[in-house]
């Protein structure tokens, strides 16, 4: 009987560490490595996110009839349709793989914007992480994760700025909000 | 926290079960792409479900991880990630050095050098503090209900469409050094000696940096 109860309640023990209580970061980071390990290793091809959502936008213009596709933009990069390219599968994933996650825990609840400023700091600030993307060719995954384990010097100059963009930016927003 | 407390057990059951409804419906997903469509869109659709999990358990956000150290000295998680680098720099260097030995192309993320780089990379810094996140936070907060991050989106993809329309301009900074490859340019020992060397010194620095804030 003693044994019975034991078993469950040391395979909950091990359930809710893994589904409820937070990883340690150092458990996040060696995962993160291993998945784009794995990644390289199937399909020779890294992981990025940004590339996607500038198709994805030359697209919706596409739609309403705007030309797209004489972009120069695309001499560097090939221009693909949503449906053919492969970062809106892993960009759609990493949204329902992290909602499938917060589920488990049972700690999903939508999260309400705030305010005005709220929303245009969100727009503002997103905006220009689109813009900086694709001027580096890369965002913090492309750009720095997937580059410097690529062990390539695009990733170690992106590094630096990244960091420096980051500073400022969090000291206009400190100055901003008090 | 707040949220913790209104959820009772049954509340707590319900989250579960659509949770596995979606895991289920994903894994289903999964095989429609890999029967119907190339292997790459299935295979890419499981490296997002595995890293959005993996990002929402371990709240990894690379914004916080560069912005944390420089605004409150704490670097635990700018150390999982360097920890990170270091494990995937030697996996993929495995990979490239097996790839190149069977005569086979480079595999990686190499973009020639030039001045896009440093502005490119403030820009999005700085759009990356004011937003509160970068772009694999912005996807995995958006999973998590955060509406604000869906508006971050909106502008994400405003954004990186502008940025393709002005590209060809911008462009133009780009420089004549193509080959970023470290071990084209040393050779593989130095290449890791330095990659590895970099990234240990990273580490231990932010080690340092954050006993040195904390110290009395």
């Amino acid at each position: 009987m003693n044994g019975k109860l034991r078993l469950p309640k040391q395979i909950k023990k091990i359930l809710t560490k893994i589904f409820v209580r937070p990883w340690p970061y150092w458990v996040g980071g060696l995962l993160i490595a291993i998945a784009n390990i794995i990644y390289l290793a199937v399909t020779n091809k890294y992981w990025a996110i940004t590339t996607g959502f500038a198709r994805f936008g030359a697209w919706l213009l596409e739609i309403v009839g705007i030309e797209v596709q004489t972009w120069a933009v695309w001499d560097y990069y090939e221009y693909l349709r949503p449906w053919k390219d492969r970062y809106t599968f892993s960009n759609l994933g990493i949204i329902i793989g992290a909602l499938i996650a917060i589920l488990l825990a049972g700690q999903f609840k939508w999260k309400k914007l705030k305010n005005k400023k709220q929303f245009f700091l969100a727009l503002g600030g997103g905006w220009l992480m689109g813009y900086g993307a694709r001027i580096a060719i890369g965002c913090n995954i492309g750009g720095l994760y997937s580059a410097i384990s690529s062990l390539a010097l695009n990733g170690w100059l992106y590094l630096p700025f990244i960091v420096l963009g980051i500073l400022i930016g969090s000291k206009l927003l400190q100055k901003w909000l008090v | 926290m707040a949220d913790k407390k209104r959820l009772n057990s049954s509340g707590l059951g319900i989250q579960r079960k659509v949770g596995g409804g979606f895991l289920l419906i994903a894994l289903v997903i999964y095989i429609v792409l890999y029967l119907f469509l190339p292997p790459l869109f299935a295979y890419s659709w499981l490296l997002g479900l595995a890293l959005g999990f993996i990002l929402q358990r371990s709240r990894i956000c690379f914004t916080a991880a560069i912005r944390d150290p420089l605004l409150f000295g704490m670097t635990e998680l700018s150390r999982g990630l360097i920890l990170s680098l270091m494990i995937s720099s030697l996996g993929f260097a495995a990979l490239q050095y097996y790839r190149l030995s069977q005569g086979l192309s480079l595999i990686g993320r190499f973009v020639p050098l030039g001045w896009h780089i440093p502005i490119g990379a403030f820009i999005f810094g700085l759009g990356a503090a004011i937003s509160g996140g970068c772009a694999s936070g912005t996807l995995m907060r958006i999973g998590e209900g955060f509406q604000m991050q869906l508006i971050v989106l909106i502008g994400f993809v405003l954004g990186s469409t502008h940025g393709a329309y002005d590209a060809g301009w911008w462009y133009q900074l780009i420089g004549e050094q193509e080959v970023t490859h470290l071990p084209t340019i040393l050779n593989w020992p130095k290449a890791l000696l330095l990659q590895l060397g970099l990234l240990i010194m990273l580490y231990l620095f932010a080690y340092w940096w954050e006993k040195y804030q904390f110290r009395s």
